[in-house]
């Protein structure tokens, strides 16, 4: 029991009144943090700091590993600074209300042909500065430079098609790489002897894209009717499959895979310049043809999907076609962007179906910005280059495990992308 | 060609790759009971499931590593306590994963907790594959061979060599008594304890369950422990019959078990069994007579069969479509 003089009755000023939640102390909100991370710490402490030995005998033994865990840990130094650095990002975004700003520049209410002058001037410039090394220029980019800039270009035209899918109609594709491969594969029969020798990269383009559309119809046939995980899966089964055949038939020459024959090659000449200017026009050439489609009664009718299916379908909007159109018309681009790689690198093998092929690009949509073109296009250039400048310190083995983590920390903290729009995160996030 | 596969099925031992079949299928029900389950409750694909079996054969052997160094090889001991550290590691990251990835987007639009999911499956993969190793390892034999004995002898072969004898090993006797205790007490749980009673009762509406006073957070992260349990030890078994250990065995097997899951009706527990049974049966039928590489192409044209003709699977009564 209190003593009177200790519990004064109405004491508005000293204490907290019986009832009444006490004030929580700051540090309370980082909690929840340091229990998960301490509980993290001890989960993942046998796999991190503990080696087993087999003997000879069949016996197993444990031995402590402090060479290996220190590794771990330094390699995960860099790779936690760049997830903080994400998060207090997103943070800003929120706390700061720059979201505003992104919501104004991005939602344009002007004639497309205006949007597109941005685009072309930067076309030229980076166009001209790849160029500017035959001219004698002291700064010209480096073939490694042109190199990264020619990747960067083809992943953002697989970026945007798949961003199609994802972004705009709400349907998650786990195996994008399956149809990269679809497109890189047909292209490299194509041009065999037994079919049209010579056939140069640009005509593949229109059959590579009609027939990666035609492989995503197919595919998607059965399946898109059904719940969107569905359609993950279908995809992800999918992609296996195509690596499988790739590796077992004949035609594609199995393990091996097959060689390309000069003519088929982009640029015919090791000239990177010229490789850059034709990538990069294909870059705008999709991107105006998305913004056209995105823009236009098709696009809208995607979006009325996303946000509400059953609502879409009363407003007559045939769901299912919609759906399909979306998933084909992605997988066409994927199909462009095989073709790329395999003019580009001048082979093709059963690795460009691979998983993490897939994993890579949906991680580029997914941190640029779902269903938004302009952070599509940041994503895949912030993915691709990121690595390379992360070489010296952090093992290449690491990248698909930052690429994994940033897809659960954009999930939660900024489902829109960096440079997504309010009325998507609204949506993402639920009621 | 055809008559070459023909003659090519006369000599398939049927008999053998049945067993077989039965005792691979009966561990990737196993995985797909927690496919299955989560599903049923959450109506979301945890693909970081078959993550948690791979997670789940490295913790055995870890966990028997300790032990040995600690007292000793004994056989018996280290081999349960093992399984025993698998389980409960496996499930502390089954726990994770619920609360770290997927409990802040239960709301949210489809895409988002699809996407948490497999970014959470990529990141326990990579870790294991750079942490521990990226090339295979075997299972310490000291620890399974004491179950490579015949216990019977179902086709008598060749008496000299003992070519094309068929028999089951105490192996696979063991596998299938574990599949079938798992199971069944699974069924009871889910059916006679309170907490299944809850669970079914999340899964029908979990507005509702937590207005009658269901704990439903707790309820959800059962399911994701009960999940991840019945994954470790399909992790364990699965080490000891195949003797291998790769970081890249849950994309694999997990593949598999969520096959089987939807071949099964997904949501539908005696589904994820049926369909676990058959997926092992016709993968090794299609390893005997096409040969290993074409098991996954085989795989996905089920796949693709059964969300045609029958996309609710063999046992579903859940409509697939439920938006």
């Amino acid at each position: 029991m209190s003593t009177p003089e200790a519990t004064p009755a109405p004491a508005p000023a000293s204490g907290p009144a019986p009832g009444r939640a006490t004030a929580a102390p700051w540090w309370n909100a980082f909690v929840p943090f340091l229990v998960g991370l301490v509980a993290v710490l001890v989960i993942t402490f046998p796999f991190i700091w503990l080696r087993f030995e087999l003997q000879p005998s069949g016996e197993v033994y444990a031995r402590w590993d402090v060479k290996g865990g220190v590794d771990f840990w330094q390699n995960m130094g860099p790779v936690c600074l760049i997830g903080l650095g994400i998060g207090l990002l997103a943070h800003a975004y929120n706390a700061w209300g720059l979201q505003r700003y992104t919501d104004q520049v991005w939602l344009p209410v002007k004639p497309w042909t205006q949007s597109l002058y941005a685009p072309l001037v930067a076309y030229a410039v980076i166009v001209a500065y790849g160029f500017s090394g035959h001219m004698g220029f002291a700064l010209a980019p480096s073939p490694t430079t042109l190199n990264l800039g020619i990747q960067v270009g083809i992943y953002m035209i697989l970026a945007m098609g798949l961003n199609i899918v994802i972004g705009y109609t709400g349907l998650l594709v786990l195996g994008y790489a399956g149809f990269i491969a679809i497109g890189a594969y047909t292209f490299a029969i194509l041009q065999k002897p037994d079919f049209i020798p010579g056939l140069p990269w640009w005509a593949g383009i229109p059959i590579v894209f009609i027939v990666g559309g035609a492989v995503g119809w197919l595919i998607g046939l059965p399946c898109i009717r059904l719940r969107g995980d569905y359609l993950a899966i279908v995809t992800l089964g999918f992609a296996e499959g195509v690596r499988e055949l790739a590796i077992n038939l004949e035609v594609t020459g199995q393990t091996s895979g097959i060689l390309l024959r000069n003519a088929s090659k982009i640029g015919l000449a090791p000239d990177k310049p010229t490789i850059l200017a034709w990538v990069l026009l294909l870059v705008i050439i999709c991107a105006a043809a998305i913004y056209r489609i995105y823009h236009s009664p098709l696009g809208r009718a995607w979006i009325a999907i996303r946000e509400d299916e059953v609502a879409a379908g009363a407003m007559g909007i045939p769901v299912v076609r919609m759906k399909l159109l979306s998933f084909a018309l992605s997988s066409a681009f994927a199909g462009v962007g095989g073709l790329l790689i395999a003019a580009y690198t001048g082979f093709v093998s059963p690795d460009v179906a691979n998983f993490n092929n897939s994993v890579t690009v949906l991680a580029m949509v997914i941190l640029g910005g779902l269903g938004s073109l302009p952070g599509v296009l940041l994503g895949a250039g912030i993915l691709y280059l990121l690595p390379e400048l992360l070489r010296g310190y952090v093992d290449f083995e690491y990248r698909l495990m930052i690429f994994g983590a940033l897809m659960i920390i954009m999930m939660i903290y900024r489902p829109q992308g960096l440079l997504g729009t309010s009325r998507h995160a609204i949506e993402l996030k639920g009621g | 060609m055809l008559e070459s596969f023909i003659k090519s099925l006369a000599g398939v031992p049927w008999l053998e790759l049945l067993i077989t079949g039965t005792v691979k299928g009966s561990m990737y029900a196993l995985i797909a009971l927690g496919y299955t389950m989560v599903y049923g409750i959450l109506q979301m694909i945890n693909f970081a499931n078959g993550e948690i079996f791979m997670i789940g054969m490295f913790a055995t052997v870890f966990g028997i590593a300790l032990l040995s160094s600690l007292w000793g090889s004994f056989a018996a001991i280290n081999l349960i306590l093992g399984v025993v550290f698998a389980v409960i590691l496996a499930s502390a990251y089954g726990y994770g994963s619920e609360r770290i990835a997927y409990r802040r987007l239960r709301n949210a639009h489809i895409l988002a907790p699809l996407t948490s999911a497999i970014g959470l499956s990529i990141v326990l993969q990579q870790f294991i594959s750079n942490v521990v190793g990226n090339q295979p390892f075997t299972f310490p034999n000291y620890y399974s061979d004491p179950f490579a004995w015949r216990v019977v002898t179902l086709v008598q072969g060749n008496p000299a060599t003992g070519a094309g004898d068929v028999g089951i090993s105490m192996l696979q006797v063991c596998i299938l008594t574990t599949a079938c205790l798992l199971m069944t007490a699974l069924f009871y749980m889910i059916h006679c304890t309170r907490v299944g009673i809850a669970m079914r009762a999340v899964s029908q509406d979990r507005l509702m369950a937590s207005l009658v006073g269901i704990p439903v957070n707790h309820v959800i992260a059962f399911t994701f422990i009960v999940g991840s349990s019945l994954a470790a030890v399909a992790g364990t078994l699965f080490s000891m019959y195949t003797t291998t250990l790769t970081w890249s065995a849950g994309t694999a097997s997990g593949l598999k078990a969520f096959t089987a899951a939807i071949i099964g009706g997904i949501g539908n527990i005696p589904g994820a069994v049926l369909g676990g049974l058959l997926i092992g049966i016709i993968e090794d039928f299609t390893i005997a007579i096409l040969g290993a590489q074409w098991r996954n192409v085989i795989l996905f044209a089920i796949l693709m069969l059964t969300l045609i003709l029958r996309p609710r699977g063999l046992l579903g009564e859940r409509v697939a479509d439920k938006v």
